[in-house]
């Protein structure tokens, strides 16, 4: 790092890593002053602070503050997170060149031991789905500070997406024994939900809620735990929990998205489409387009149906212009919606790649809609081999036994998917009920 | 550009960074393109276990007695609403003293917090007047438990006492000073001993565009407080020297404050489930300014989880710190020395400042080189010629002997690192400094010292 590091520089870790940019302050041994709310001046730029609009404000800072300072490297890296988050929370991925253009600046500025471009390196990649590049810059940030628990966190996540597990889970591990909080508490989370301990889970998630410094970090965390419960099948400790998140943060999308899916499972559809109808023109994000067609569909309104369906393509195409790999959720939508060919091609793609568990389900699933049901089961057995309790992984898996006439595997497996959650999908929750009727193995 | 403008942009840029960073975490799992993904925040905004500054020394009032003082929490707005700023649970947060010169804790005073919510079905903080410590229309509070811990174990000292609210608007909280903030101090044990939590308005003041020198800023454009009107929450205890005292009467002891935090298993092989993962220290924190200093770049994260006992590690750092070679960059100011007859550069007069104590005023006898915030319990509070600049300033109450509320550390820092202690030394060491020598709320003259804190009706706090 070079000698003019020293004094702004030394502050700007950890939670200040990536978005604080003058106040890197260092008072100490204490983390960098990053939580401020707005001073004047800056309070009307930036409220609501649970709003989308003040990253947007935070971006309008950082661009101020590189014109007075334009060798600022730390703030290059910083705006390129940011906006790597703006392309998140606003659904727009045009913001991912952006962000790589910054982040590449600060590297150009400063190369050598850019903790913090090569972090943000690392987020960008893994927004596009590129996890081995994600990995590559994980590592890389590793190399100059080990001692950060955000640089295992974008570590952990890659090993996780290329299906690398074991390594995932010890690298959470490390993540967890350098620094227990939210970030790492979820993590421990994820692995053990990945492992099918939904109530270990859900006791690591609330610790991360108990860490929660932030209201919109309490959000998260509750959405989260929604999530776990809606899961599990528990609707009404999930509708709890995403009112809670909604409560804390009325601008925070999914705990919405999460009531419209409560609603949904309590059978009250005009309250889910309502809530969905709203909820994707906040946000429109694929998973939620996909909801709201689905829902249609189930109503017979096959016009409207089909309209959020073109839309996805359309989001679709967008998200791969702007370098953002969609091959897995492609699949699972071209195998459900009739375009089994082009389903296939896209999920052998993807595996190519990498070897998660849910790009095994989705190829398995593809397979499946190709009629190529002994190809299918293996793969299936693959999204299956971590002992996952996911209803939706269980629910393909039965099918493709029922397609290869394994009438009693596939009802187990039917059974078993409805018994961990009757309301693990929109579109085929009926049919799995329907399905495990026709086998004589009605719940 | 005006100063005021320079100012309210940089303070603009850290509120949005904080809320950027808040976003960051707490909006990092909004759906990419579909829920196959799986995006957890890479970091938490975790403003609780952010330590601003640790204060001791010797208390002006009670002579007999020394003031332990922890702020935590940076950059409190006062209108924080609806939630305030509350301690994080499940955290211990300490304050560490070494009293034999060794580099370990021999006494531990420790501070556990919870939560307690009168209604489930409300998220405000509070739900009517609040008078009272005890008000039932205070809906959000937090109580603490104060450990004190030492080879001999652990003993509770206080149980369930109540920690002062934020100060959240006059209309909320009338006489919030007496009722909320004076009323939360406590005494306990058979010597003068008192204990106060809560909030108050942040002690430190500085500039802090001196930070951006490297940037190309210009000294000449500082002068500002940027802390004014932010509050911090912030932990006083005055205990009796006797019970800081090491062997053999020493007085001379260091303090250090650090919070931690159990980590959890990723993976049961037996199916059970606990939180009693061992303990993981998030945060340490002994002088003020260190990371300019003793902490080599890019080494923070690594600092905030080590051990006095082997801050040998920093010493190269120390001993030819970054700091004058950037000044000399940019002002072409003279690099010190403590040593020219040896090759390189020697900084002994930094090493006694931020590790080892100045001989003759606070250094042990034995002691082991560690970034303590020193304090010799014999030296008297000052009464008459005090100075902001301490020991520099020739008044040997204060910084780098332990540090006073009102210790002007930004330019002792600044001064020290330029050479003011050795001799000769440069001009310039004697007058260099961020231009802000004086905190921007008076402090209490009793305990817990530090000032009221800016209150949320405040319409323009800064």
């Amino acid at each position: 790092m070079s000698k003019l590091g020293r004094i702004g520089i030394a502050s700007v870790v950890a939670v200040g890593l990536f978005l604080v940019a003058a106040l890197s302050v260092t008072r100490g041994g204490g983390k960098p002053s990053a939580d401020a709310v707005a001073a004047p001046g800056a309070s009307t730029l930036l409220a609501p602070a649970a709003a989308a609009g003040s990253l947007q404000g935070s971006i309008t800072a950082l661009q101020a503050r590189l014109q007075v300072f334009p060798q600022d490297w730390k703030s290059y890296a910083s705006l390129g997170l940011a906006y790597v988050q703006e392309a998140r929370v606003t659904a727009d991925p045009t913001y991912y060149p952006k962000a790589e253009g910054v982040l590449q600046r600060s590297l150009d500025l400063h190369g050598q031991d850019n903790f913090e471009a090569m972090v943000g390196m690392a987020a960008l990649s893994a927004a596009r789905h590129d996890f081995a590049a994600a990995l590559d810059w994980g590592e890389r940030a590793k190399a100059v500070n080990p001692y950060n628990g955000s640089v295992y966190g974008v570590i952990g996540d890659a090993q996780v997406e290329l299906g690398r597990y074991d390594e995932a889970f010890a690298t959470f591990q490390t993540m967890v024994d350098t620094r227990p909080d939210l970030a790492s508490y979820a993590r421990i989370s994820y692995a053990r939900e990945l492992q099918g301990d939904v109530a270990g889970a859900i006791e690591a998630m609330s610790g991360a809620e108990a860490f929660a410094g932030t209201p919109l970090d309490r959000a998260w965390a509750a959405n989260q735990l929604g999530e776990l419960y809606f899961n599990s099948g528990r609707v009404g400790r999930a509708a709890e929990q995403y009112r809670l998140a909604t409560n804390l943060a009325p601008a925070f999308v999914p705990p919405q998205a999460g009531l419209a899916k409560v609603a949904w499972a309590r059978g009250d559809v005009a309250e889910a489409t309502a809530r969905y109808t709203e909820v994707t023109q906040r946000y429109p994000s694929p998973e939620y387009v996909i909801a709201l067609g689905d829902l249609y569909e189930l109503t017979g309104r096959t016009d409207l149906a089909q309209q959020q369906f073109d839309l996805v393509a359309t989001i679709q195409r967008l998200f791969t212009s702007n370098g953002v790999n969609v091959d897995l959720e492609l699949s699972l939508f071209q195998a459900d919606h009739g375009d089994t060919a082009t389903a296939l091609q896209t999920a052998r793609a993807e595996w190519d790649r990498r070897h998660s568990i849910l790009v095994a389900d989705a190829l398995a699933w593809a397979l499946h809609a190709n009629g190529e049901d002994r190809a299918a089961e293996r793969y299936s057995r693959r999204a299956l081999s971590l002992g996952t309790r996911n209803a939706q992984l269980l629910f393909h898996a039965g099918m493709i036994q029922l397609a290869l006439g394994d009438r009693d595997q596939a009802g187990r497996l039917l059974t078993e998917a409805l018994a961990i959650n009757p309301f693990f999908s929109i579109r085929y929750a009926n049919e799995a009920q329907a399905t495990l009727r026709s086998l004589g193995r009605a719940r | 550009m005006s100063s005021t403008r320079i100012r309210t942009r940089f303070v603009a840029v850290a509120a949005a960074a904080a809320l950027g960073a808040g976003l960051f975490a707490g909006l990092g799992s909004t759906p990419g393109v579909a829920s196959s993904h799986r995006e957890a925040p890479l970091t938490s905004a975790d403003p609780q276990i952010d330590q601003t500054d640790l204060y001791a020394f010797v208390s002006p009032d009670r002579p007999n007695t020394v003031t332990l003082i922890g702020s935590w929490i940076p950059f409190e707005e006062p209108a924080g609403g609806p939630n305030f700023y509350q301690w994080a649970e499940n955290t211990n947060y300490d304050i560490h003293v070494d009293n034999d010169g060794g580099a370990s804790a021999d006494v531990t005073y420790r501070w556990k917090f919870t939560t307690h919510y009168r209604s489930e079905n409300t998220f405000l903080y509070n739900t009517g007047r609040v008078r009272s410590l005890g008000d039932a229309d205070l809906n959000i509070y937090q109580t603490y438990d104060l450990s004190r811990i030492t080879s001999n174990g652990s003993r509770l000292i206080l149980n369930d006492q109540k920690v002062a609210p934020s100060n959240v608007g006059s209309a909320s909280m009338p006489g919030y000073n007496s009722n909320l903030f004076d009323a939360a101090t406590k005494s306990f044990g058979d010597a003068p001993s008192y204990s106060w939590v809560g909030q108050s308005d942040d002690p430190f003041f500085l500039d802090l565009r001196v930070f951006d020198l490297l940037y190309g800023a210009n000294l000449s454009e500082v002068g500002d407080d940027t802390l004014a009107g932010f509050n911090v929450n912030t932990m006083a205890l005055q205990v009796p020297k006797k019970a800081l005292k090491g062997p053999n009467g020493n007085q001379k002891i260091g303090i250090w404050s650090t919070a931690s935090r159990p980590s959890i298993r990723a993976q049961y092989a037996d199916g059970t489930q606990s939180f009693s993962g061992h303990n993981v220290q998030v945060s340490r924190l002994g002088n003020p300014l260190v990371n300019e200093v003793v902490v080599p770049v890019g080494t923070k994260d690594y600092f905030n989880a080590s051990k006095p006992k082997n801050d040998q590690q920093f010493l190269p750092a120390v001993n030819d710190p970054e700091l004058p070679h950037l000044l000399n960059a940019v002002y072409g100011t003279e690099v010190p020395d403590s040593d020219p007859n040896t090759p390189g550069i020697q900084r002994d007069d930094l090493i006694q400042v931020f590790l080892t104590g100045v001989p003759g005023v606070n250094q042990p006898s034995n002691v082991v080189a560690s970034e303590l915030l020193r304090l010799n319990m014999a030296i008297p509070p000052c009464t008459d010629a005090c100075s902001s600049l301490g020991v520099i300033g020739g008044d040997l109450a204060g910084f780098p002997n332990g540090r006073r509320l009102s210790d002007d550390v930004v330019d002792i820092s600044l001064r020290a690192v330029l050479g003011v202690l050795l001799e000769p030394h440069q001009a310039l060491a004697d007058t260099i400094g961020d231009g802000v020598d004086a905190n921007d709320v008076a402090f209490n003259t009793e305990f817990p010292y530090v000032g009221y804190p800016h209150s949320g009706s405040d319409p323009d706090p800064h």
